[in-house]
């Protein structure tokens, strides 16, 4: 889909174009936000800021890359300032360095849904969950994770294997549970 | 199973996770778009004018020292002509004793004394010529009297401030004629009415000194007179400027209430906002005329008042007009479009700076503040949960405080009556209304200035 009409009429303030780009990315993005974070009230916070900082900077947008990708990073960048910001997850975010965790299984079938799979990750401790979504889904290497959060590529490789082993143990045990009971509770 | 298969399969199902997020959540980002954007707008305009006023004050500044500097050069010149006057006098004096002592031929001591001060008279001016052309003239003066005498060479000073430009140059330039000058020259001895020279060595000293240390003297206090006088004149002239006037900020890219009702609409549960939002409100030819007033504060450096009525008009597309109980209003729509006119008088204020002079023509900027009174007005609001539009004066704000710049050309500047012209820009800071359609948006014009000085002072 082009999207320079609409990113042009979004520029020059025009509120029907701004909405169209809301409503054709802000399903996707809340998608993002939520793996994030630890609620959905969390997340749509995280969403409604990064969106405002996507028509502020949107003239700011050089048209020869993907607008997806484009307003996903500043999303991400967006709740990782959002992490930070806010107290109760950034007590969690603490990194220390440790050992690497031995993997059961290391390339296990994911049988799960995306909403399964996004739940699950939403499980891990705060600083296991953002460095497993920087580098398994954004595909962020160790050394650009290091930047962002302020921490060394050893960390961030062995929080890394901690939460990848925590997620497949869940992942292996959530699958063999009946269907009823996988949704139980949601 | 290849490496990262696991990772891979993750990111597949993660790419096309959606979630639906909340409505509200649109209504607190259009919202706090357009914030950002009034603020952007404010932001600039206010760095804009701060620039202005710092490069006016700077400006002010350099002319100010640039001013007193050469007023202090022109004046240390005069004083200094005058000692040499005094000196020369002295030692001519001197001179006309041993020579009346000698005298024989039947030439008067006070003829003596009226050449030897008309030659030095001519010598002091020459070096002040400014060209070989003028220069000759005197030369020839000082063999024939008649002719370069009187016309160039001692003036009391009559210059404004901008003429002391060139310090000595020009004070000797605008100098009025002595007494002794001229054919006076001639009759000087004989003419008992202008209590001239007799026949004493003594008076001859007395007279010659004291009407050149008077004339001098006085230049400073005559100098100081003039620049007094024009500085408590006021000129007065009438002024005209038609432009294109907006009350949403067009020419800075508003959409604001759009986005309001947008905003309200969907808040309403609606999923097509646009039949709930009022029309764009269109820019309107807007016109302003008055009378004008300003006054010379120094040499480049104008205060501007007056008094103006100035007429703004907006349109803005309605629907059909219905007249329930006396109830005016129009239905949303585009069948029609309306006319908002608004009726102001206003009272600006403004410093007029002068740029550049472009072959001759005088560039001015000016800013200033505008106090606008709304008289009347026609302009219709929204009502949003009725799609109508009806008329309701009391939302708007009646005193209006803008900012307004503009650059002006002087067509006619050797004139007495100046035409001054060019472009004129105007931005109220107070908003048009509290609540309504209008709320927190702003008037705005641009346009062209015209300004005809009646009488120059």
């Amino acid at each position: 889909m082009d999207y320079t009409v609409l990113v042009k009429d979004s520029i020059k303030e025009k509120p029907t174009a701004q909405r169209q780009l809301y409503d054709h990315f802000a399903p996707l993005m809340l998608g993002v936000c939520y793996r994030y974070t630890k609620s959905v009230s969390d997340a749509e916070d995280v969403l409604q800021e990064g969106f405002i900082k996507v028509f502020h900077h949107l003239s700011s947008y050089k048209f020869n890359g993907d607008l997806g990708a484009w307003i996903r990073r500043i999303m991400i960048n967006t709740a990782l300032n959002y992490l930070k910001k806010n107290k109760r997850y950034r007590e969690e975010m603490v990194f220390t360095e440790m050992p690497l965790h031995p993997v059961s299984s290391e390339n296990p079938q994911v049988l799960l849904d995306a909403r399964q799979l996004a739940e699950l990750i939403r499980q891990l401790p705060t600083g296991f969950q953002t460095i497993f979504n920087l580098y398994a889904i954004e595909g962020y290497t160790h050394a650009e994770i290091g930047e962002l959060l302020g921490i060394s590529d050893g960390t961030s490789k062995s929080q890394y294997a901690r939460a990848r082993y925590l997620l497949i143990e869940w992942i292996e045990k959530y699958s063999s549970l009946p269907k009823t009971e996988q949704y139980a509770g949601k | 199973m290849p490496e990262n298969e696991f990772e891979k399969q993750v990111q597949q199902k993660m790419d096309g996770f959606k979630l639906r997020p909340n409505d509200a959540i649109w209504e607190t980002v259009s919202s706090k778009i357009v914030k950002q954007k009034k603020r952007r707008r404010q932001l600039s305009l206010t760095i804009a004018f701060i620039c202005c006023f710092l490069i006016a004050g700077l400006f002010l500044s350099d002319v100010g020292v640039k001013y007193y500097s050469k007023t202090e050069n022109a004046v240390n010149a005069i004083l200094s002509t005058k000692k040499n006057i005094d000196s020369t006098i002295v030692k001519d004096t001197e001179r006309i004793k041993k020579q009346k002592q000698q005298n024989s031929d039947g030439v008067t001591a006070n003829n003596i004394s009226v050449n030897i001060v008309k030659e030095y008279l001519i010598k002091q001016a020459q070096p002040l010529q400014q060209t070989n052309f003028e220069r000759s003239q005197l030369s020839a003066g000082n063999k024939n009297t008649q002719h370069a005498k009187g016309k160039k060479i001692i003036y009391t000073t009559e210059s404004t401030p901008e003429d002391l430009t060139n310090d000595s140059l020009i004070v000797a330039e605008k100098i009025k004629p002595l007494p002794y000058q001229e054919n006076k020259t001639e009759q000087l001895s004989p003419s008992p009415a202008e209590n001239t020279v007799v026949d004493t060595d003594k008076n001859i000293a007395k007279k010659i000194p004291d009407s050149v240390v008077n004339n001098t003297d006085t230049i400073a206090t005559v100098k100081k007179q003039i620049e007094k006088e024009q500085k408590t004149k006021w000129d007065m002239g009438i002024v005209f400027a038609v432009g294109q006037s907006s009350t949403a900020g067009a020419y800075l890219g508003s959409t604001a209430n759009s986005s309001y009702y947008n905003a309200l609409a969907l808040s309403n549960g609606s999923n097509n906002s646009i039949n709930y939002a009022p029309s764009e409100i269109k820019p309107g030819v807007a016109f302003t005329t008055g009378i004008t007033a300003s006054k010379k504060l120094s040499v480049k450096i104008n205060f501007m008042t007056g008094v103006n009525y100035k007429l703004f008009t907006t349109s803005i597309a309605t629907g059909n007009y219905s007249s329930l109980n006396g109830a005016q209003s129009y239905s949303q729509g585009n069948t029609n479009r309306y006319s908002n006119y608004y009726h102001f008088v206003e009272i600006p204020l403004a410093i007029q700076l002068q740029l550049a002079n472009i072959k001759k023509h005088p560039v001015y900027f000016e800013g200033g503040l505008t106090f606008s009174q709304l008289i009347s007005t026609n302009s219709l609001q929204y009502n949003v949960s009725q799609s109508k539009y009806y008329i309701d004066n009391s939302l708007f704000n009646k005193t209006i405080i803008g900012l307004s710049a503009g650059l002006f050309i002087n067509l006619a500047s050797n004139s007495k009556a100046p035409l001054l012209l060019g472009p004129h820009f105007y931005y109220s800071a107070s908003t048009i209304a509290g609540s309504g359609l209008y709320a927190n948006t702003h008037y705005s014009f641009i346009g062209i200035n015209i300004r005809k000085i009646l009488k120059k002072n």
